[in-house]
C-alpha cells in the first residue's frame, strides 16, 4: 500500500491552529508528519494558491486547506484537485462541515461543481472523502489511521452519491413507492425532534428546555429509526448498501446516538460541545433530506 | 397584553408537542390531532390556524385531510388566516390551498424563525 496523504480543509478558520492541537491531542497520526498550510492571505505559516500551484512536486503528507471568505468555495476544491493531481499517494480528504452552519448539502454541491470542471482529469486521483466536524476529530482520525486505500467504511451520503450513479434506471415503479413511503417514514420520525433542537437553540434557558423533552425520547427515535428500516420492503441492502444489522455504525447515526446531553450541559466548554451537537443535528437533518431527495429524483 | 392564539392541527402528538413547547413564550397554543377534533375546538377566539395536510400518516401522499379542514373553515370562520404546513413539495396542493383561501404555505421541515415571522406579520394584519 502506497504512503497515505492526508487533507483536511476547514472551511471556517476562527479556531486559528487549534485544529493542529485537536489532532496532537487526540491521536498520534500526525506525529512525523510534514505540513502544507493553505490560506488566502498566505502568511508565515500558510501557503498562497500562487505558491502551492508553482511547486513542481508535493511532498508533504498532511494538508490543510482552510479559508471561508472564498467568495466561490469552488475554488478550494478545484485547488485541491490540482494538488492531488501533483501526488502519486492514496489520499483521504476530510472536509470539515457543521458548527458554522455549512453542512454537506453545500459542500457536496461544490464537489460536484468541481468535478465538472474537473471531468478530464479525475480518473487519475484516487483517494476517500470523509466528513468531519470538530467534535468528530477523535474518530476521523482514528478512521485516518486504520483506513486502508480501497477499504472505505460505508458513509450515508457517500454511499448515496455512489447508488445515484449506479441505479439512476434502475428502479421500477413499485420501488418508487416503497422508497417513497420510507422516506416520508424517516422524515416523519424526526420532525420533532427537530423542532426541539431549534427551540433549544433559541433558549436562554437550555437546561430547563433540554430537561424538558426527555433524553430518552431520543434514544427512542433510534429504536424506531430501526424498526423503520427493517420493516421497510425499500431493499435497502441491494439498493443503499445499507447493512440493517449495522445501522448503528452509519454516520449518520452517530449524532444521535451521542446524545448524553446532560453531561454536555456541564461547564462553558461542555455548552459549546452541546451547541456544535445542536448545529450538528439540524445540518445533519437537512442533508438526509437532500440526500433522500436525489435519491427520488433519481428513481 | 393577551397572547395571540395558534390553533395547531397535526396527526402527530409528538410534532404538535415539541411546536407548542417551542412557541409558548408568545404565543398561546391550542391543538388538535384530527378533523373531527377540530371542528369541536375551533372558534372565534382563535388569531390563526397552521394546518398539516396529511392528517393520516398511514397514507402519505395520499390523506389530504387538512384540505378538508381548510375548506370546512373558510365556510365556518372565513376571516380566520390559514398557514397551511406539509413535508411534501406537491405544486398542485399547494395551488389548491391558496386558491381555497390559505394565506401561507409552509414546508416540513418548519424553521422556527420563518415560522414566527409568518404568524407575527399575520397577526399584525388581523
Amino acid at each position: 500500500m502506497s504512503e497515505k496523504l492526508i487533507l483536511v480543509t476547514r472551511i471556517d478558520l476562527s479556531y486559528g491552529d487549534e485544529w493542529k492541537q485537536h489532532w496532537n491531542d487526540e491521536s498520534n497520526i500526525t506525529e512525523e508528519k510534514s505540513f502544507l498550510c493553505f490560506g488566502e492571505k498566505g502568511g508565515k505559516e500558510y501557503k498562497t494558491k500562487e505558491e502551492i500551484m508553482g511547486m513542481e512536486t508535493i511532498d508533504y503528507s498532511f494538508i490543510v486547506i482552510a479559508g471561508n471568505r472564498f467568495k466561490d468555495k469552488c475554488e478550494i476544491f478545484s485547488l485541491l484537485y490540482k494538488i492531488l493531481l501533483k501526488t502519486d499517494k492514496d489520499y483521504i480528504i476530510g472536509i470539515h462541515y457543521g458548527g458554522g452552519g455549512t453542512g454537506h448539502k453545500n459542500i457536496y454541491s461544490d464537489i460536484d461543481k468541481c468535478e465538472e470542471l474537473e471531468s478530464n482529469e479525475k480518473e487519475k486521483i484516487k483517494g476517500k472523502i470523509h466528513p468531519y466536524t470538530i467534535t468528530d476529530i477523535s474518530s476521523f482520525a482514528e478512521y485516518c489511521k486504520n483506513v486502508k486505500g480501497s477499504d472505505f467504511q460505508l458513509n450515508l451520503n457517500v454511499t448515496i452519491k455512489k447508488y445515484k450513479k449506479e441505479n439512476s434506471n434502475n428502479i421500477n415503479e413499485e420501488s418508487r413507492k416503497e422508497f417513497s413511503i420510507l422516506k416520508h417514514k424517516i422524515m416523519n420520525l424526526f420532525l420533532d425532534l427537530d423542532i426541539d433542537y431549534q427551540g433549544i437553540n433559541e433558549s436562554n434557558n437550555k437546561v430547563t428546555y433540554f430537561k424538558d423533552i426527555e433524553n430518552k425520547k431520543i434514544k427512542n427515535k433510534l429504536s424506531e429509526l430501526k424498526t423503520i428500516f427493517k420493516e421497510s420492503t425499500f431493499s435497502l441492502e441491494e439498493k443503499l448498501k445499507i447493512k440493517k444489522e449495522n445501522i448503528e455504525e452509519q454516520e449518520l447515526l452517530k449524532i444521535l446516538e451521542d446524545t448524553d446531553l446532560y453531561n454536555a450541559l456541564d461547564g462553558n466548554r461542555g455548552l459549546l460541545a452541546f451547541n456544535e451537537k445542536l448545529y450538528s443535528f439540524h445540518d445533519w437533518y437537512c442533508d438526509l433530506e437532500y440526500c433522500l431527495n436525489k435519491i427520488w429524483e433519481n428513481t | 397584553m393577551k397572547k395571540p392564539t395558534i390553533f395547531i392541527v397535526d396527526d402527530m402528538a409528538a410534532y404538535l408537542d415539541s411546536l407548542k413547547r417551542a412557541l409558548s413564550n408568545e404565543f398561546e397554543i391550542l391543538t388538535a390531532l384530527s378533523f373531527e377534533e377540530a371542528k369541536q375546538k375551533i372558534s372565534n377566539n382563535l388569531d390563526i390556524l397552521l394546518i398539516d395536510i396529511c392528517l393520516d400518516e398511514t397514507k402519505p401522499g395520499i390523506d389530504k385531510g387538512g384540505v378538508e379542514i381548510l375548506k370546512w373553515i373558510k365556510q365556518n370562520y372565513p376571516d380566520r388566516p390559514v398557514v397551511m404546513m406539509s413535508a411534501y413539495s406537491d405544486f398542485n396542493i399547494t395551488v389548491e390551498c391558496l386558491n381555497l383561501g390559505a394565506n401561507k404555505f409552509l414546508k416540513k421541515p418548519i424553521n422556527l424563525i420563518e415560522l414566527r415571522k409568518t404568524l407575527n406579520e399575520l397577526i399584525e394584519n388581523i
